[in-house]
């Protein structure tokens, strides 16, 4: 039996009395959340950013300086939820059994480490769980809820070590095949004649 | 167009003498010391016909690639080095091999420097010093020759081994002279420099101690 969803909405032919109606691109664009490859339901997502702004107030002195010492790290409040679906749809997140879809998002949680969230409005990023919560409640059966706190994994600060003996063993061997071309026939190089060095001073 | 008969002809003994120093220098025992007399005794049997027809440069290459494989040190190499320095050949032939020679040298003691492990920051020093006067001739014939090629190959390598053994010498202690009132065993001195008498051994070997109980009063240790 077809579930009607949210998406269906956004069909121009969805007008309920067949009107000129467009649809809303705003639900073109709704796409199935995820954290990496953990499915669920969005019922609220919270971006918090800002900037990591510093304010000096000097002694003496009417006004402060705000300095700006760059951008804050994104922080994304999700409250997901995984319910049970009226059928075995395929999706694991689409079943009457709920709990797989749950266990899968739990233990990638709990796994840590950077991964890919998908919000349903947002571009995806690279983001890392610091926390969550899962509530589970008895008059809601066939239902959970996941309060899960994400910020952007960001880069790595790094300096880069040169590898000076990978370098030196490339520059030695660019400069052993230099040797071997300048053995070969001088007129097929067409290179100057190579000249040694002189004989010392009589 | 192959190499004139006069050239061959006193590149040919350049090779046979290097070559036949570079056995004499390098270990030739085991497997990879059997594969390095042999590359030799087959380069050296057909040198002229090889060396006539521009053929040289691969078999050459091939000895001194087998020549590290027998553990030869920079050392053992750079006296090589210092061998066919001292050939003065009047022929372009001769001066082409002679040239060629030092320069499979020099890459082969740059790929052994890459290798090497050392214990204090003189050593990276000395050695650093070694190779600078080892490269600033070789890089004056270059330019003077106009080889546009090998003066910049060489550039390159030295600049590469030169920021190499900078970058290696840094985090190594430096070695400084220690004096002491009295001759002491190596253990008590191991202690008094260091607070940790397991490096006993260390000043033992590094002052070539006759016996360990009886350390000179002065000598030289790591500064860390």
């Amino acid at each position: 039996m077809p579930v009607s969803t949210i998406r269906d909405l956004a069909r121009p032919n969805a007008a309920p009395q067949g009107g000129r109606y467009q649809g809303s691109p705003w639900r073109n664009r709704l796409l199935p959340a995820r954290f990496d490859e953990a499915l669920f339901h969005v019922e609220t997502a919270s971006r918090e950013g800002g900037r990591r702004i510093i304010t000096h107030e000097f002694p003496k002195k009417e006004w402060p300086y705000s300095e700006d010492m760059g951008q804050r790290a994104m922080e994304f409040s999700v409250r997901a939820y995984i319910i049970q679906f009226p059928y075995d749809a395929g999706l694991e997140l689409y079943q009457r059994d709920y709990i797989p879809a749950r266990d899968r998002l739990q233990e990638r949680l709990d796994t840590g480490g950077a991964g890919i969230l998908q919000l349903p409005l947002m571009a995806p990023q690279e983001v890392v769980c610091t926390r969550y919560r899962l509530t589970e409640e008895e008059r809601f059966g066939g239902y959970c809820v996941f309060d899960i706190q994400f910020v952007d994994q960001g880069t790595k600060p790094y300096r880069p070590e040169p590898d000076t003996r990978t370098n030196l063993i490339a520059a030695s061997e660019r400069y052993k095949a230099i040797v071997e071309t300048s053995l070969k026939s001088r007129e097929a190089q067409r290179l100057p004649p190579i000249v040694g060095p002189r004989p010392p001073p009589a | 167009m192959a190499m004139e008969q006069l050239d061959t002809q006193e590149a040919v003994p350049i090779c046979q003498r290097v070559l036949t120093y570079l056995l004499g220098a390098a270990p030739t025992r085991g497997r990879p010391g059997s594969d390095l007399r042999t590359a030799v005794g087959d380069f050296l049997g057909y040198a002229y016909t090889l060396i006539r027809n521009d053929l040289a440069g691969p078999p050459l290459s091939d000895i001194f690639d087998l020549a590290r494989a027998t553990g030869v040190t920079q050392a053992q190499l750079a006296a090589t080095r210092a061998t066919a320095s001292t050939e003065t050949p009047q022929t372009l032939g001769g001066k082409l091999i002679q040239n060629s020679l030092i320069g499979y040298l020099l890459a082969a003691e740059a790929r052994i420097v890459a290798d090497m492990t050392f214990v204090s920051r003189n050593d990276v020093n000395t050695m650093l010093a070694q190779m600078n006067a080892a490269f600033t001739p070789m890089e004056e014939i270059a330019a003077d020759d106009m080889d546009q090629s090998a003066f910049s190959g060489l550039v390159a390598l030295h600049a590469a081994i030169s920021y190499h053994l900078a970058l290696t010498a840094i985090p190594l202690p430096r070695v400084l002279q220690f004096t002491f009132a009295q001759s002491m065993p190596t253990l008590v001195t191991a202690y008094r420099l260091y607070a940790d008498a397991s490096r006993a051994d260390e000043l033992r070997v590094g002052n070539k101690v006759v016996h360990p109980a009886f350390e000179r009063p002065y000598g030289e240790a790591l500064a860390t």
